[in-house]
């Protein structure tokens, strides 16, 4: 795998762009803009198929506006994103998302069965459009997988956090997508919900690249096979595992947290008064 | 009143015209409170005052000059929508104003007598002319065909733009269309119930039907039924107690509305 792949700071040098595995997505100085704030600044990465990549960074450190880049939500100002070798624009069906959960309005009236068929819309505009047998059958065998189909009848609003979550990613699931992209998917759920999701994503991740935004480093600790550290730039990204160049890269990217992992054993913590580092 | 309705051409074109104003805003009343627009519309809305004032302005009739100003108006406010991150109101709120200003700076400009402005601010359904039936109906009859030939993919775009967007939606085309549906809605509705007093008819109707629903088809379906029952029954108080229109219709959607939420909170404290 990916062992070798580090970046720090700016400097942007990979050692095993040479591997067999494909890349599923490939970043390269990737600077965005919202009005005149910075969000993102030279960011580079590459992300080989099947990874399982955790995005962490503080609030406001540019995370979901990564993960909105590659999705082709927001415009670059400068840098190129290629999706499989397709500009993101060009990458629907390619990509699944499963957006912040906790942005939405609960009391929309639809129902579960209706929220997850949404993935099977397919076309600009489609005009009259109907959803095929072949549509429900994939979203039912999708809802039975995630259990979620004895809710299918409810209002999305009469569903717990967790059950919520999983209606989103079986609707992202329905495009069948070879990337799912997850933006902090366990935030503000109880333990048992986090490791059902994580349960599920780990075993989406035998055939699917998975990038997911989060705060949760207990699954870093233990879920996650790389990591990308980003506070405007990227800081860290390479394996999740401690390591002397993952404590030194990850010095100006703070991280306030202890992770007990099982195996392996990781710290990250936050250190101050690093010179060499950008940030405010 | 049955007996004067068939009798008088105007109480008739009144009639068919608080039903065809009932099913645009059955239909364009619930996208509007989905997705948080109350704000945009009413800008969108008073602008028509505008439209209003140049169709007198320039001598054609002021309804067209209304139905050009608020598709001008809804795509400037699709604009500041996008360009502006943090704040829509405060831009909103100017756009309202000058929207109105403008039309009293035509009507002032129109030469001769200044019309009279109050049935298009308060709403005079009973001067609702075969002409603008006609009018009213094609907006309708547009209004009801986008909707229904792109339910789907207007479902998407209010639940989850994003998503939408990502699985290959032209979700910029979908929130142009609806702005313009909406522009068109409040044309339909001016005489019915009158520029300022349009959002009642818009928001009341969903915000009561989404209480006994949660599919979104439903709720356009009783909105259309509420709104029906909202304008007919306030013509009829306006026409028993001899009080302008809009103002009868409104108040009763208020009443209506404020009893409904009343009754709902009580019952659920009882649980």
């Amino acid at each position: 795998m990916n062992s070798n792949t580090k970046e720090i700071g700016k400097i942007g040098l990979y050692e095993d762009d040479s591997d067999a595995i494909e890349n599923a997505i490939e970043v390269d100085n990737l600077t965005v803009y919202y009005q005149r704030v910075c969000a993102l600044s030279n960011v580079s990465l590459r992300v080989k198929d099947r990874e399982f990549l955790g995005i962490i960074g503080p609030n406001g450190g540019g995370k979901s506006t990564l993960l909105k880049a590659i999705l082709g939500l927001v415009t670059p100002y400068s840098g190129d994103i290629r999706i499989f070798g397709k500009s993101p624009k060009k990458a629907h069906g390619i990509m699944g998302y499963v957006p912040q959960f906790t942005s939405f309005h609960r009391d929309f009236p639809i129902s579960v069965e209706e929220t997850v068929l949404m993935g099977r819309l397919s076309g600009k505009i489609p005009m009259f459009h109907k959803y095929t047998k072949e549509d429900i059958d994939i979203t039912h065998t999708l809802m039975e997988k995630l259990e979620i189909y004895h809710l299918r009848n409810r209002q999305i609003g009469q569903l717990s956090g967790g059950q919520f979550q999983r209606a989103l990613i079986a609707r992202a699931l329905t495009t069948r997508p070879r990337i799912l992209l997850l933006d902090e998917p366990t935030a503000s759920l109880d333990t048992e919900a986090k490791s059902h999701i994580y349960s599920i994503l780990v075993e989406l991740n035998q055939d699917m690249t998975i990038i997911m935004v989060t705060h949760d480093m207990g699954a870093i600790s233990t879920h996650v096979e790389s990591l990308a550290c980003l506070n405007r730039e990227l800081f860290y990204h390479g394996r999740s595992e401690l390591s002397e160049d993952l404590i030194n890269a990850i010095h100006g990217c703070p991280v306030d947290i202890i992770a007990h992992g099982t195996i392996p054993h990781r710290v990250l913590r936050e250190h101050h008064g690093n010179g060499g580092t950008s940030h405010d | 009143m049955i007996d004067t309705l068939m009798q008088y051409k105007f109480l008739q074109n009144a009639v068919i015209s608080a039903i065809l104003a009932s099913i645009a805003c059955g239909i364009i009343g619930p996208v509007i409170i989905e997705k948080r627009l109350v704000m945009m519309s009413g800008g969108i809305a008073h602008t028509a005052f505008g439209g209003i004032g140049l169709g007198f302005l320039l001598g054609i009739e002021p309804i067209i000059g209304a139905i050009l100003v608020t598709l001008g108006a809804a795509m400037g406010v699709v604009a500041i929508k996008r360009k502006t991150s943090v704040n829509t109101d405060i831009p909103i709120g100017i756009f309202w104003a000058a929207g109105m200003s403008l039309g009293i700076l035509f009507i002032a400009l129109s030469p001769g007598y200044p019309p009279d402005m109050n049935s298009y601010l308060f709403g005079d359904i009973l001067m609702v002319s075969r002409d603008n039936l006609y009018i009213i109906l094609v907006l309708d009859l547009l209004i009801v065909f986008t909707v229904i030939a792109l339910f789907h993919p207007i479902k998407a775009y209010l639940f989850d733009e994003e998503f939408s967007t990502v699985i290959g939606i032209k979700t910029a085309l979908i929130e142009i269309l609806l702005f313009a549906l909406i522009a068109l809605t409040v044309v339909v509705v001016i005489h019915v119930i009158g520029i300022i007093l349009i959002m009642a008819l818009l928001t009341a109707p969903p915000a009561i039907a989404r209480m006994f629903t949660h599919d979104l088809k439903r709720v356009m379906l009783y909105s259309i039924l509420l709104g029906a029952f909202f304008t007919l029954s306030g013509l009829w108080i306006s026409y028993v107690l001899n009080i302008p229109s809009g103002a009868a219709i409104a108040l009763f959607i208020s009443l209506v509305y404020g009893a409904v939420s009343g009754i709902r909170v009580l019952a659920q404290r009882k649980r």
